[in-house]
């Protein structure tokens, strides 16, 4: 079972939704040890309606959080 | 197939992939129609992360100075941390300063518990670290250290009546940070890592995104709180200046109950 499948039973890919070709080869080059981590969390994968808005209208970043 | 990207290309790849919920607690933070009143409850919560960051940076140094010196990291990792322990250190206080700036004193950030989901944040670093190893710390580095554009906030302070000095940490990092995150990933890239170092990291940095995501959840359930007025206790809330429009509304609103107990600090 490929990383994409494992993740995909776990339902951290949403059918509807699918992981653009770039996201395919980042998590099949995951190992195993990440691909749990990522089931630990429950991490919801390649989303794009939400990546989509790290920016605002003008295209600045949002950032995340600082240290 | 071999993959050949650098080690930031490919812990930033596999942040991105997680990082959508994230993303969209975010976004609704900063676009939420009370974000003007509800910005010093935000600056709450990051102050009980920033206030640890230092220490827990320092704490990962020192556990990379206790490695075998057949750790392809011994030499590598220590002296970059405690620098960049140094670089974050007393930022905790431009906090305090921005929360003055906005009406709130340290006694009341002091006095105040810290969000649980910041404890789960940099706690887990903690554990990390010292157990299984300080690699880790740069995952977390590498999701928090990624600031707000200039632009964005000098945007924020305008849209919503909040004076520009109650950005200065947020506004200093902007400026500041650029550099920091193209160093990093240029330090990040001259590591040889071993597959357990290269996996820890990794699940450092998803461990990140999740426990960030439930700090900005925390932030957003504390708008929601305002309805109530025994929840919203202890939220540190800007109350809002009322416009002449509005003066028929501030007379109603103490006997409605709606409004005032909301500012309950």
């Amino acid at each position: 079972m490929t990383n994409v499948e494992q993740l995909e039973q776990a339902g951290l890919i949403q059918t509807h939704n699918p992981l653009t070709p770039e996201e395919v080869e980042t998590v099949n080059n995951l190992s195993s040890a990440e691909v749990s981590a990522l089931i630990a969390v429950k991490a919801k994968l390649g989303d794009s309606f939400f990546q989509r808005k790290v920016k605002d209208g003008d295209g600045h970043r949002y950032g995340t959080l600082i240290i | 197939m071999q993959d050949t990207r650098t080690n930031s290309q490919r812990l930033r790849a596999t942040i991105d992939l997680t990082a959508g919920p994230l993303s969209q607690r975010i976004y609704e933070f900063w676009t939420h129609p009370q974000l003007g009143n509800l910005y010093p409850e935000f600056l709450f919560g990051l102050y009980g992360a920033v206030v640890a960051s230092t220490p827990v940076i320092r704490q990962a140094a020192i556990e990379a100075e206790l490695l075998p010196p057949s750790d392809c990291l011994a030499h590598r990792l220590a002296p970059y941390l405690h620098e960049h322990a140094d670089e974050e250190q007393g930022h905790e206080e431009w906090l305090l300063e921005d929360l003055a700036v906005l009406g709130f004193d340290r006694d009341q950030v002091l006095n105040r518990l810290p969000y649980i989901s910041v404890a789960s944040l940099v706690g887990s670093q903690y554990y990390l670290a010292r157990h299984v190893h300080p690699v880790a710390i740069l995952g977390y580095i590498a999701v928090l250290e990624n600031p707000a554009s200039p632009e964005f906030l000098e945007g924020v302070a305008e849209r919503n009546d909040l004076p520009i000095e109650s950005m200065s940490t947020l506004l200093r990092h902007a400026r500041l940070d650029e550099g920091h995150v193209a160093e990093f990933d240029r330090m990040l890239d001259s590591l040889s890592l071993s597959p357990m170092q290269r996996d820890v990291m990794t699940a450092s940095a998803i461990a990140t995104v999740s426990n960030l995501e439930a700090f900005f959840t925390d932030v957003l359930e504390h708008f929601s709180r305002m309805v109530d007025g025994r929840s919203s206790d202890g939220i540190f809330y800007r109350e809002p200046k009322p416009s002449a429009s509005d003066v028929s509304d501030v007379a109603v609103r103490p006997e409605s109950g709606e409004f005032f107990h909301l500012a309950a600090v």
